[in-house]
């Protein structure tokens, strides 16, 4: 498992996934909503985003059903991907509590 | 993909956006040149793709040096001929200095897209997009075009420039100079003795392939992906002329059923290994019940 931070589009992903199963619309419509609006996955970049994470095995493929004549895949968070995510989150939350002291100190925080 | 594209379609939309297909085309290729982990002979085809992306402009720039030393040398003495070809040697010269200064740096990605813009300009160059103007279909074309497919490709599929100079070292690069001068030093050879010009090609590209399929199990990948454009470059100079009467005839037989079979012979077999490659994929990555996309 990569010991580099996540991207931020990988991060929302697994926030995202943190929920519970999803389907890959539901993953963008929910990122989007996480972001307020601020990044916007596309299709294909979502999907490869989810074929690198399902090879890291942080996610996994939970069921399929059929919609509208479509096939749909619903994906959720394994237990390494949420370690992951919470380790990740812990590297924000230090970055942001050291960052939030020093506005602070500089008197800049609102 | 196509199912979230059509979900998230606005009400009456009917075709995709362009960024909406250029980013599922570039997730598509995400997805299916991703290094493997399942212990497959892939890893040693990206190093063998690694190696051709270093080496492959490496190539055209000793054989460009040297064509362009002979023309100059052919054109000395005529002014007027000089600055009409300047132009075409300049943009050529400035493409080869910018792909090696993009290798060197490891832009993988930006190599990627200059080899691609120049692909495309080299098509509507040389009409090769217009087809099917048979007439354009010069051996010398596909082998460019084929070299620049052959690098897109190579810089895609592979860690690219990084990995490629990792492994090459200074034998490599003066076998690579040495065999690429050798081969395109037969444009000394006077018309005259075309047919020495062309036996000496022949020679010099068998012998090079032999020793690289002698040497090691990368190097026999490598030939196997350089002869894709060597097949061109044989083709063109010492093939084509002894079954049509002139290589640079526009007479019959030059865009004949025969020419046209062994110009798109190679694009037939990569077309079909790729089909197969994708169907092997597919069964090994995708479990029953198809994918969501």
């Amino acid at each position: 498992m990569s010991k580099q931070s996540l991207q931020e589009p990988t991060f929302l992903i697994l926030t995202a996934l943190a929920a519970g199963a999803q389907h890959g619309y539901g993953i963008m419509t929910d990122v989007g909503q996480i972001s307020g609006g601020r990044v916007k996955l596309r299709a294909g970049t979502l999907y490869a985003a989810l074929d690198r994470l399902a090879a890291d095995h942080l996610i996994e493929a939970d069921r399929e059903e059929i919609v509208d004549g479509r096939l749909r895949r619903y994906y959720r968070l394994t237990p390494p991907g949420a370690q992951r995510l919470a380790a990740e989150v812990e590297r924000l939350r230090a970055h942001t509590a050291v960052a939030a002291q020093r506005l602070d100190l500089l008197g800049g925080l609102t | 993909m196509l199912g979230v594209l059509m979900t998230g379609a606005r009400a009456g939309q009917r075709l995709p956006g362009l960024a909406e297909s250029a980013d599922l085309i570039w997730g598509a290729m995400l997805i299916r040149f991703r290094p493997r982990r399942d212990g497959s002979a892939w890893p040693a085809w990206r190093d063998a793709l690694a190696v051709v992306s270093v080496a492959l402009p490496l190539l055209f720039l000793v054989r460009f040096s040297i064509n362009t030393a002979s023309l100059l040398r052919t054109l000395q003495g005529h002014p007027a001929l000089m600055a009409a070809f300047a132009p075409s040697l300049i943009e050529e010269s400035a493409a080869l200095v910018i792909m090696i200064a993009l290798v060197l740096l490891r832009l993988r990605r930006t190599a990627a897209l200059v080899a691609g813009a120049l692909l495309i300009w080299f098509a509507t160059d040389t009409g090769l997009a217009g087809l099917p103007n048979w007439s354009f279909f010069e051996p010398q074309v596909f082998m460019v075009a084929a070299a620049l497919g052959l690098e897109i490709a190579a810089l895609m599929a592979s860690p690219g420039p990084r990995r490629g100079l990792q492994i090459l070292a200074w034998k490599h690069y003066a076998l690579i100079v040495v065999a690429a001068a050798a081969a395109g030093s037969t444009v000394w050879i006077p018309e005259t003795a075309f047919s020495l010009a062309r036996i000496s090609l022949v020679t010099i590209v068998a012998l090079t392939l032999a020793g690289m399929a002698l040497v090691s199990r990368l190097s026999r990948r490598i030939m196997v992906l350089l002869s894709f454009p060597l097949y061109y470059l044989v083709l063109g100079f010492a093939v084509l002329p002894s079954v049509v009467q002139s290589a640079y005839s526009a007479e019959s037989g030059w865009s004949g059923p025969l020419r046209i079979t062994l110009t798109f012979l190679p694009l037939g077999a990569l077309l079909v290994l790729a089909l197969a490659a994708a169907a092997r994929t597919v069964r090994h990555t995708v479990p029953a019940g198809g994918q969501d996309a």
